[in-house]
């Protein structure tokens, strides 16, 4: 009975607990591919030249700090664990906001404040949308609660070009904030706040190399080319090529024939480790090797394949066009440590350690690299690895043949 | 008070700690080997412009260098760190002392506690100036088919200060290229924009004009520019371009043109002069260059092949027509002057020095596209005598190529990947009365190593300019988006 008048009496944080968990399993269970592949997407560096090029740019420190979070997507239970964070600080921080604003607590709104969670969380799905939107609105939310109530006006004022620069044009969401007190100043206090932020996003479009309509939109609040990073069916065959789960690939296809080139080798692959079929089937993942490239995903899980089958340059060049064609412009840890593997097989030791000096900065990847370092510096050690040396001995007795 | 002397123990603590870091040597041992540093810059020959040398020790385990520089005409300098970071100021007083003559550089380093003085280098002075302020490039990633963030920039040589003239962020998505100056003049210019917003982009006092990127008669773009001194003409090629990548080792791709044809640009009526002699059926025609008097007009030339199965023998020569820029003619007769025939290699990125003394070109065992061949090494045709040599003082074992002159053909720069085999880094050298070349320096970085291991991108195209490029970044995006484009025309010449 105790417990019962307990739940009953914090019923808004049970509720907001119960989203977190559902938020949670939501990326754990249902999607967790993609929370792997939005960590695929990037790249991460403890130094403080990647904070500056993040924060040279309006909407920067969202982009950091979304981009920090991101790194931790590398596991699966962190990502998700982040992301329930994240969404559920906004839902609460909304409802800290909503109270204030309306002065009067009132159960319809608590509901009204679970919109903007769910909207992101929704939004997140498509990989478009990269994790700068919602940390962008959770510093907005906490901009919004920290301001004093007296001398509202003139803390705007100051903080609205200062928002901007820091989290893009999310910052919008402070012009309503005089709607507060919903005095007769409030249109026009806002209307001026409008225009301060317009001049804002004006002046901007001057001083950075984004044309306007970016700015407008937000620089790293939804990818500039669309469409880039992958399908559904493309992250979870990647997915499962990753965990070598065959047997689910496998079964996956029969439930529905998988529509991408690339998911339709990593088939070809499944079914060859569960000898479902020969080496002569197997041959066909080497054909059409441009037009299996649709996404940066398919690159990717073409990078794993053509590494298991031995093509060193073949998983060299997806590796690196999946990089390269990353949305934002980020660069990824995933290929990067591809072509750290690459690179040493084919004896490129220098280019090697470029890409090793670079993954030693991050937090998940700086323990593989730091050993890969020892075999970069050591290179003669390489052909009595594992797994390099025999990459390295088929190489070196490839036949030159051309791919496209 | 209280907050007074807590700044001073701080202030007082923060220069102890300062000096600690700051390791002078002791208990030094001397040995008579060069130091093994990064960039090397021992024996180079550098003008009086330059930015200073900074370096580090090649060997990582060296963590502290300390470095004494003496001119021999007086003055000096020191730097002590990580790596050697020498006053700007400081060092252009030092080089401005000892124009013509050399500078000393002592080396000692500290490795496990241990240091070691190293035998000393010279490093000369050159009498002749580097008048350009800088240089222009590209920077982009060394990539297959995608690309990723890129841009045009230029960078002022006598410091490390870079800034952008256009990014690919401006653009979203776009390929930036072929930035071209007349002569290092940063008030003409060309650059080609490929993408949705494509374009060929003219940049002339009076302003920039936007062509359209593909003129359809000819099928297609206009690339490889290079001007005529007069200024009203640039020569292009037109190129199908396509890439087919290795399985072998240390080759990646074969960039090839399935056609390619070369031809002369009126600016001022905006026609596209197609003369059969530059664009022949069964033949490829490429990478044009006018020579510094007008007259004549360099390029190459291959018979076609059949790609994939032929493509190591499509072979270059070198060839040149001569011009009339009073009528925009190309001459009758083609003179060859590198045949592929006697020398069973490829020529490509024919470059005349600005004095009308030299050609310089790549030679590679076959195709143009040069960047990706490692046998690319730099050639030198005397124009005068006819006789060509093999600039072996500055090529390497990587690919060398993308060369351009400085306005007074004392110097000139080119792209080469000696250092990973992979990313491009732009070298300076230059060229005596002999006609020999001096032992090439790298492009000098603020943190040498530093920018090494971070930066993932390989410098394209790089050429001197005379003075900084007066670029407005913001409006060459609007008038990109603008779709308004300037319609190209096409005038048959027969032979």
């Amino acid at each position: 009975m105790k417990s019962k008048a307990s739940i009953w009496h914090h019923w808004q944080a049970t509720v907001t607990v119960l989203f977190a968990v559902g938020v949670f399993c939501f990326w754990g269970f249902l999607r967790p591919w993609q929370v792997l592949e939005r960590e695929s997407m990037q790249l991460f560096l403890w130094n403080t030249d990647y904070f500056l090029d993040r924060i040279a740019v309006p909407g920067g420190l969202a982009r950091y700090l979304g981009e920090f979070l991101g790194q931790l997507f590398y596991v699966i239970k962190y990502g998700s664990f982040v992301t329930a964070l994240l969404l559920t600080a906004i839902q609460w921080l909304t409802w800290l906001l909503l109270r204030r604003m309306v002065g009067r607590w009132k159960n319809g709104l608590f509901g009204l404040s679970f919109l903007p969670a769910i909207v992101l969380c929704w939004l997140l799905c498509d990989m478009d949308v990269q994790l700068t939107l919602p940390v962008a609105v959770l510093l907005v939310l906490l901009m919004a609660l920290a301001l004093p109530r007296k001398v509202r006006l003139l803390c705007l004022i100051v903080l609205v070009p200062v928002a901007y620069w820091l989290v893009g044009p999310v910052a919008f969401l402070l012009v309503l904030l005089p709607f507060d007190r919903l005095h007769g100043r409030a249109v026009a206090e806002s209307a001026g706040l409008v225009l301060l932020l317009t001049v804002c996003v004006l002046i901007s479009a001057r001083m950075v190399a984004y044309p306007l309509e970016r700015l407008w939109q937000g620089v790293d609040y939804w990818a500039a080319q669309p469409d880039k990073a992958g399908t559904d069916e493309e992250m979870t065959y990647d997915y499962l090529q990753r965990l070598r789960d065959w047997d689910a690939i496998v079964e996956a296809s029969y439930k529905e024939a998988p529509q991408s080139l690339s998911c339709q080798y990593t088939v070809l692959m499944a079914k060859w480790n569960r000898k479902q079929i020969g080496d002569e089937e197997l041959k066909q993942c080497l054909s059409n090797t441009n037009q299996v490239l649709t996404s940066c995903t398919a690159a990717l899980m073409m990078s794993d394949l053509y590494l298991r089958l031995g093509f060193i340059n073949m998983s060299q060049r997806t590796a690196f066009e999946a990089m390269e064609g990353i949305s934002n412009y980020n660069k990824s840890g995933r290929s990067m440590m591809r072509l750290v593997e690459t690179a040493l097989v084919t004896g490129q030791t220098a280019v090697a350690l470029k890409y090793i000096t670079l993954l030693e900065q991050t937090l998940f990847y700086r323990g593989w690299a730091q050993q890969m370092r020892g075999l970069a510096l050591h290179p003669e050690h390489i052909v009595n690895h594992p797994v390099y040396g025999p990459l390295r001995q088929i190489w070196e007795q490839s036949v030159d043949v051309f791919f496209y | 008070m209280r907050g007074a002397i807590r700044d001073m123990v701080l202030s007082g603590l923060l220069t102890l700690l300062l000096a600690a870091c700051t390791l002078r040597p002791v208990n030094v041992q001397q040995t008579d080997r060069l130091p093994e540093i990064f960039p090397d810059y021992i024996g180079v020959t550098i003008p009086v412009e330059l930015a200073p040398l900074n370096f580090c020790m090649g060997d990582e385990d060296y963590t502290t260098i300390d470095v004494e520089v003496k001119g021999k005409q007086g003055g000096s300098l020191h730097a002590n760190g990580p790596y050697a970071d020498f006053d700007i100021d400081d060092w252009h007083q030092l080089l401005k002392a000892n124009a013509g003559s050399q500078i000393v550089f002592s080396v000692c380093a500290e490795k496990d506690g241990h240091w070691t003085q190293f035998r000393d280098f010279t490093v000369a002075v050159s009498r002749y100036p580097l008048d350009e302020w800088g240089i222009t490039y590209r920077r982009i990633a060394p990539s297959y088919t995608m690309y990723s963030h890129m841009g045009l920039y230029q960078r002022d040589l006598s410091n490390f200060d870079e800034t952008a003239l256009l990014e690919n962020t401006q653009v979203t998505g776009h390929c930036l290229n072929c930035h071209t100056a007349n002569r290092t003049n940063p008030d003409q210019y060309v650059y080609h924009v490929r993408g949705k917003h494509g374009a060929t982009v003219v940049h002339r006092q009076s302003g920039d004009e936007v062509l359209k990127a593909r003129n359809d008669s000819l099928g297609g773009s206009l690339v490889y520019p290079y001007w005529h001194p007069g200024g009203r003409y640039c020569a292009f090629s037109t190129n199908k371009t396509a890439q087919m990548f290795h399985t072998v080792k240390n080759k990646r791709i074969e960039v090839y043109d399935s056609s390619s044809d070369v031809f002369v640009y009126d600016t001022e009526t905006h026609t596209i002069l197609c003369d059969t002699l530059t664009m022949r059926k069964d033949w490829v025609e490429n990478t044009p260059a006018f020579s510094p008097d007008g007259q004549w007009l360099y390029f190459i030339t291959a018979r076609r092949q059949v790609f994939p199965a032929d493509y190591d023998r499509e072979k270059y020569s070198l060839c040149r027509v001569s011009f009339d820029a009073a009528t925009g003619r190309l001459g009758t007769q083609v003179d060859t002057l590198v045949n592929t025939r006697t020398t069973d290699k490829s020529v490509t990125w024919p470059r005349p020095s600005y004095d009308g003394h030299y050609l310089m070109y790549t030679q590679t065992n076959h195709g143009y596209f040069s960047v990706w061949h490692p046998e690319a090494d730099l050639w030198l045709l005397d124009l005068k005598t006819g006789e060509t040599c093999c600039m072996d003082e500055v090529n390497s074992a990587q690919a060398e190529s993308l060369h351009n002159w400085s306005a007074n053909s004392r110097w000139f720069l080119f792209t080469s990947r000696r250092g990973d085999g992979l990313y491009t880094r732009v070298y300076f050298s230059s060229i005596g009365n002999d006609g020999k070349a001096t032992k090439p320096f790298l492009l000098p970085q603020q943190d040498p190593r530093g920018y090494d291991r971070s930066s993932l991108y390989s410098f394209n195209t790089p050429d001197f300019t005379s003075r900084p490029v007066s670029a407005d970044a913001y409006e060459s995006g609007r008038r990109l988006e603008n779709p308004h484009r300037t319609e190209t025309k096409t005038r048959e010449m027969l032979h």
